[in-house]
């Protein structure tokens, strides 16, 4: 397709909203624009651009309230492709956006000055794939360690071990230059670094914050990640489709099942398997049970990161008691593997509805404890009222999503507005919104969101029918040559699955979009001007997983 | 796999404190010694410092159900300086292996490492022809004591793995003891 000529191929009829949008994407000068369908593909439209349309289009989309999804790269062989996922909290309608570059000449704009939550995005393609994004600030590795010279999810790659330099033992001094410039008073005597992490106990797994401060005041801070970059969808593209699932869990560890039911969804959206009723029922079950253990871990290191000791050991005891639940349904306490495509692995065990209805009985009752507990608590109130404010804008710039856009007052969960399961279009709940964008307001999304879970759980209990537990599936299946999106909603936020299928039984590329990855990002844009105590307490606010960003 | 791959450049195991290079004591105080051992033995003190899935069940362990402090070693250290002994839970990769390696010489002696979970011992489901970044087995890059076999192992292996290293610790058959 020539990037001079504009088609538009339709398909399908488009709606009102739809062909607005068509004729926006016209007027932005970008080729081959499509209307796709949703619900085979995951995205609504599509379309390519170059170099020198892609910022411009980036920047009409930001206007018309679109969101940055992700951005991902693929290898294509030859030829690099850089693919630009947006979609807009108001309505459901995610538009694709292509740039091909050559291999040996891969340059495209970059557009961290529209969208500031591209940064890490543009940096982790640069990891893999060498596509040098022109205009990017600070273009250094993210996930690979600085010593690192190939692309790992190049095809031509395949799996030449790191090797650490003799001189690296240190931690290197060039990450220490480049922090120099974060700051942005002149260096005088009295300003310092200090490294937080990749060791410290409220980095939740091993994250490396360098702050540049003067006294108690951080002047700036930049993440430093990859300490537990495992080469996943690397590992993805040698892995057959059902051999995947177990990775799944170790991506999100604290709720693997949300992890397995978005990867189950995104391969019953390409395959068009359907799941049974009764899983489905099971799945809304088990998932909301995941997300309110997932919070419990979240609400339990919090108070730990804030200095209560307390709430953690509550907290845990109470996870326990789901994990048991986990554990008798599932054969595992944490890595489940449990939700597969069509269905869930096994039937729940005789009596895991009255376990689940003792677990709902007994958490109604400790939920308004920790509200009196910690909700309430004058210690924790000044720790979090007015630390860390995101407003609306910038979480649509950032991508944020989850409980954190939802704690900046954005009505956004995917739950609801992009609907993988539709039981939950017919059972009573609602989305949970805060409006002040604080510390403060996260966590009250977080706790009002068990309610609602648990509100959830209990309709789900009562639509667990009689019926196959799983779909009749093949047992080594195929996907048909394709581009597949899915997006499910984790406790954490979006978690958006790319699959690039090439109609064998591996993926050509499997890419996951994990919430923790702009909500950390944010963080880093929240910390100028705040004290040292307060990054420990914005940083547990947002929730992030660090294994699930580094994956 | 090559095996370039299975041995990193600059870490080699018990380099420093334990092997050869090291005069052993003129004098020994066997006595001494036991009764030294026997109070470290049940005053564990662990570095808090998880790096994946396995970090959370350390986190269950050390948490009210499971709880730790049963056998003494319950007080997670924050810094390396207090801490005698390591936990490694989770998968270690090329980036992390420098900074295992540094928390590890930042411990006072004698110390002990416990691999939790088959990331920590092997690489674990990372392990794979493709992989670029995991290190195969923490065991590359500090002397390890136990292994805990496990993907994640439950709460109570890593107890039964505190009660094996005290049992070790007693009978001097840690590779801190062994001078
Ligand atoms: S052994 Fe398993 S559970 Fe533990 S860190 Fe590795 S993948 Fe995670």
């Amino acid at each position: 397709m020539s990037d001079s000529e504009t088609t538009v191929a339709l398909e399908i009829k488009p709606t009102a909203y739809q062909q607005q949008l068509l004729d926006l994407l016209s007027s932005l000068h970008l080729a081959g624009i499509q209307l796709s369908d949703f619900s085979k593909t995951g995205v609504d439209f599509d379309a390519v651009a170059n170099s020198e349309t892609l910022p411009a289009a980036a920047s009409a989309l930001r206007d018309n309230g679109f969101a940055l999804d992700c951005i991902l790269g693929i290898d294509r062989n030859p030829g690099l492709e850089a693919v630009y996922l947006f979609r807009p909290f108001a309505d459901g309608a995610r538009v694709r956006i292509r740039a091909q570059v050559a291999p040996d000449r891969a340059l495209l704009p970059t557009i961290t000055g529209i969208y500031s939550g591209a940064d890490w995005y543009e940096r982790e393609v640069h990891d893999m794939f060498g596509i040098v994004f022109e205009g990017h600030s600070h273009l250094r590795p993210l996930l690979l360690p600085h010593f690192t010279n190939f692309h790992p999810l190049r095809k031509n790659f395949h799996g030449s071990p790191i090797v650490i330099p003799e001189d690296t033992v240190e931690i290197p001094e060039v990450d220490l230059q480049a922090a120099m410039k974060l700051g942005q008073t002149d260096r005088t005597h009295r300003d310092f670094f200090l490294n937080m992490g990749p060791q410290h106990p409220s980095t939740h797994g091993v994250l490396r914050i360098l702050l540049h401060v003067e006294g108690e005041e951080v002047l700036g801070g930049r993440c430093h990640l990859g300490y537990s970059h495992r080469g996943t969808e690397k590992l993805a593209e040698k892995k057959q489709y059902v051999q995947i699932l177990p990775y799944t869990d170790r991506m999100d560890y604290l709720a693997p099942l949300n992890y397995n039911w978005g990867y189950a969804a995104l391969l019953e959206r390409a395959t068009g398997i359907e799941s049974t009723p009764r899983a489905e029922a099971i799945r809304v079950a088990i998932g909301e049970l995941a997300r309110v253990s997932s919070h419990l871990v979240w609400l339990g290191t919090f108070m730990l990161d804030l200095g209560a000791i307390t709430p953690f050991l509550f907290c845990f005891e109470d996870r326990e008691r789901i994990l048991t639940v986990f554990e008798r349904a599932t054969g595992q306490r944490m890595t489940t593997s449990y939700i597969v495509v069509g269905g869930v692995r096994n039937d729940v065990y005789d009596g895991f509805i009255q376990d689940v209805r003792d677990l709902l009985d007994y958490m109604r009752k400790r939920l308004p404890e920790y509200d009196r507990l910690v909700m309430t608590n004058e210690i924790f109130l000044q720790r979090t009222r007015g630390v860390g404010v995101i407003t609306a804008q910038q979480a649509r710039d950032q991508g944020v999503t989850g409980p954190v856009l939802r704690g900046s007052g954005v009505d956004f969960d995917l739950r609801r507005d992009e609907p993988y399961c539709p039981l939950y279009q017919e059972l009573k709940w609602n989305v949970v919104v805060e409006q002040e964008g604080d510390c403060l307001a996260r966590s009250r999304v977080r706790m009002r969101e068990m309610d609602e879970s648990l509100n959830l759980i209990e309709q789900a209990l009562e639509r667990i029918e009689e019926g196959p537990y799983r779909a009749k599936i093949p047992r080594n299946f195929k996907v048909n040559a394709g581009e597949y999106y899915s997006a499910t909603e984790g406790p954490r936020g979006m978690v958006g699955w790319y699959l690039v299928a090439d109609g064998s039984m591996t993926p050509y590329r499997l890419k996951v979009r994990v919430p923790s990855f702009p909500n950390l990002q944010v963080v880093e844009s929240l910390i100028p001007h705040s004290r040292v105590a307060d990054v420990v307490a914005i940083l547990g606010s947002v929730d992030v997983v660090i294994p699930e960003i580094d994956r | 796999m090559s095996d370039e791959h299975r041995s990193l450049p600059v870490m080699q195991p018990d380099s420093g404190h334990t092997d050869e290079g090291q005069i052993p004591p003129i004098v020994r105080f066997l006595p001494l010694q036991k009764a030294l051992d026997l109070a470290r033995a049940n005053s564990l003190w662990p570095l808090t410092f998880g790096i994946a899935c396995c970090a959370i069940e350390m986190m269950a362990a050390s948490a009210s159900r499971y709880d730790t402090d049963r056998f003494g070693a319950g007080v997670f250290r924050n810094s390396p300086r207090q801490a005698d002994l390591m936990i490694v839970a989770g998968t270690v990769n090329m980036k992390m292996a420098p900074i295992i390696r540094r928390l590890y010489d930042q411990m006072p002696a004698p110390k002990y490492v416990i691999a939790l979970g088959s990331c920590a011992i092997c690489g674990g489901p990372f392990d794979q022809d493709e992989n670029y970044a995991v290190v195969q087995g923490v065991d590359k890059v500090v002397p390890v004591d136990i292994f805990v076999p496990g993907c994640p192992p439950r709460p109570e292996a890593l107890i039964n793995a505190i009660l094996e290293l005290q049992e070790r610790i007693k009978s001097g058959q840690t590779h801190s003891s062994r001078v």
